[in-house]
């Protein structure tokens, strides 16, 4: 379900229709939603997530994923490495933290949410190259019609610089259905229209920071730029499959529902020699154990992040009451004509009972 | 258990049948009750089978003939020996079959664990070891999350429970309406009473302490609501006393 489908049917519930004078607007409801959505994931310990990840060849660092919230098994190299905390680091190796290289024989973490690091002990000798096998480019020549700029990304941010060379293509970029051209105002912001092109030039940057990571640009609905952290592996993917839970038959990837189960570098394989790249990735990535130099980390994530009404909730509708319980909780609790303390005060503690008891089911691993 | 009938006794409790009384709304909170009952009961068990093809250790569960999805397994056997594969933690994969992910052998399976039950299509089977000789099959028994039911349709759900759609039905109703506190707290109170009863039922069915057995909810609110009642009854009082 969309966040907008639930936020529809949460106005239902409390008798908004978002037309005049809306005591709750569709705005700060999904606001709210974005944090009932994070606090679900908090309470219910119920996401779990398996990524191949680039391992820092200078650091030992891996860059995890940005839904990491705790580690509970790793890899590195297909090998299973003890996971330790960082009172006992030094019976792995000592004096680890300067960064000796050789055999990885375990793994650490510290800190969280976007601090969140996980190191591996030592810094393994051979590591995957950053960038080896990707398929982004380091920038993209955008003209205003006068002059021409450089496009880079870092951390997922768009930068655009004065460069004076020739252009490129014009970038066609694709989102939801659409089509856009990609250009630039003579103050160096980037800009989408509408093509007349129906295909996609599949915009992919190497971060600027030199660690690997790539960005898949892409649109959101209305032509707004964003762009996607592509989960990485070595070797060019050229399709991704998906396949509907418990059947076996594969299509071709949409943005829907349903899980990835293989990515291959190409055709359709049971024994594929790569893992491959996703800009958006849903659940678990069931097949990504054929990998060297790389880490995998099996962790406790958080559930996808709300960024708008389109935003597919990743969660079940069997759970979304429980969403809907936390969300009108806070609505009811906003100053105005609709607030309603009481009830607000009885819907935040059904939220945080039902939170429970999920966490108690499911959210052990025995 | 017709769902007609159910709709009915919630519409003459609420006394109306107008609008957010309709039977279409009556009918999605019966349907919002089927599944969170799903959840937080684990009530809906029925058998299913799994084939794994090719060296995959992660895969999805089965959807049943109506496209009600499996939600977690609670019982594991290889289909063709009938030997148990048990749950274990993902380290215990590991220590019973080192580099075990990827890694086939002529075996059955011995161990699973389930990951990520945030959401019915990517919930994970991970099981260990995978077979090289053939399409590894599996038979479970699962906890299932039911389709959506029409009003017209004769839903399966224990009868003895039958009220727990009933009372989730009026807490639906109650919330819409402003105010009517009370009456969502008794409602809500008493779905959590039964389906706590459900959730037992269920778990007594595997005394052992393997496997996912549900928890029931832990809800206690009477104290804090009593008390906020009548303080803000108390402050009623006064200020019309004072005013008077």
């Amino acid at each position: 379900m969309k966040a907008g489908e639930l936020i529809d049917e949460v106005g239902e519930l409390l008798g908004e229709d978002f037309t005049y004078s809306p005591l709750w607007t569709k705005a700060e409801i999904l606001l709210d939603l974005q944090v009932v959505v994070r606090m679900f994931g908090e309470l219910t310990n119920i996401v779990d997530r398996c990524r191949t990840c680039l391992v820092d060849y200078t650091t030992g660092e891996v860059i995890v994923p940005d839904d990491f919230k705790g580690l509970y098994f790793g890899q590195y190299s297909q090998e299973f490495l003890d996971l330790v905390d960082l009172n006992e680091t030094e019976f792995l190796a000592e004096a680890w933290i300067a960064d000796g290289t050789g055999t990885p024989q375990g793994l650490t973490t510290w800190g969280s949410g976007d601090d969140a690091k996980v190191r591996v002990i030592p810094v393994p000798t051979t590591i995957e190259v950053p960038g080896g096998g990707g398929t982004g480019v380091a920038s993209v020549l955008v003209s205003d019609g006068a002059s021409v700029w450089t496009v880079t990304c870092s951390e997922g941010v768009l930068i655009s610089t004065l460069a004076g060379a020739t252009a490129d293509a014009v970038q066609v970029v694709y989102g939801y259905g659409s089509y856009w051209d990609l250009g630039i105002t003579t103050d160096g912001e980037l800009t989408l229209t509408a093509s007349s092109s129906t295909t996609a030039s599949n915009l992919v940057l190497t971060d600027i920071a030199g660690d690997g990571r790539e960005w898949a640009v892409t649109a959101e609905l209305g032509g707004v730029l964003q762009t996607d952290l592509g989960q990485w592996g070595p070797g060019v993917c050229t399709g991704i499959l998906v396949s509907e839970s418990g059947v076996d038959t594969y299509q071709t990837f949409n943005q829907d529902e349903g899980i990835v189960v293989d990515v291959y570098a190409t055709g359709v394989s049971t024994s594929p020699e790569h893992v491959g790249k996703l800009s958006d990735d849903y659940g678990m990535v069931q097949y990504g154990d054929q990998y060297l130099g790389e880490a995998t980390l099996w962790y406790k994530g958080l559930p996808k992040d709300v960024h708008s009404l389109y935003t597919e909730l990743e969660i079940s509708v069997g759970l979304l009451p429980v969403i809907k319980h936390g969300l009108m909780s806070r609505l009811l609790a906003k100053d105005g004509d609709g607030q309603d303390k009481e009830k607000s005060k009885l819907l935040g503690h059904i939220f945080l009972s039902e939170c429970f008891a999920l966490q108690d089911t499911f959210g052990k691993r025995w | 258990m017709l769902v007609s009938t159910v709709i009915s006794n919630i519409q003459n409790t609420l006394q109306t049948t107008g609008i957010y009384r309709s039977t279409a709304f009556v009918l999605k909170g019966i349907n919002e009750a089927l599944k969170l009952t799903s959840y937080l009961t684990l009530y809906d068990e029925r058998k299913g089978s799994l084939s794994i093809t090719g060296s995959r250790n992660v895969t999805g569960l089965p959807v049943d003939s109506d496209d009600a999805p499996m939600i977690t397994p609670l019982y594991v056997a290889n289909s063709v020996s009938g030997n148990r594969v048990n749950p274990v933690r993902i380290l215990d994969l590991e220590l019973s079959n080192e580099n075990w992910e990827g890694t086939i052998s002529g075996a059955d399976s011995d161990s699973y664990l389930v990951l990520n039950h945030v959401h019915e299509l990517e919930v994970e089977l991970v099981c260990s070891p995978i077979q090289n000789t053939g399409t590894v099959q599996l038979d479970l028994v699962g906890a299932y999350m039911p389709v959506d039911v029409l009003s017209t349709d004769d839903i399966s759900f224990p009868e003895q429970y039958g009220e727990v759609l009933y009372y989730y039905g009026l807490f639906y109703a109650y919330v819409s309406i402003p105010g009517m506190v009370k009456e969502c707290l008794d409602a809500y109170k008493e779905y959590v009473r039964l389906i706590g009863l459900m959730a037992q039922d269920s778990a007594s069915r595997f005394p052992s302490s393997q496997g996912i057995k549900p928890v029931p909810v832990e809800f206690d609110y009477d104290g804090i609501n009593r008390y906020d009642m009548d303080g803000r009854k108390d402050k009623a009082v006064q200020e019309v006393t004072q005013g008077a």
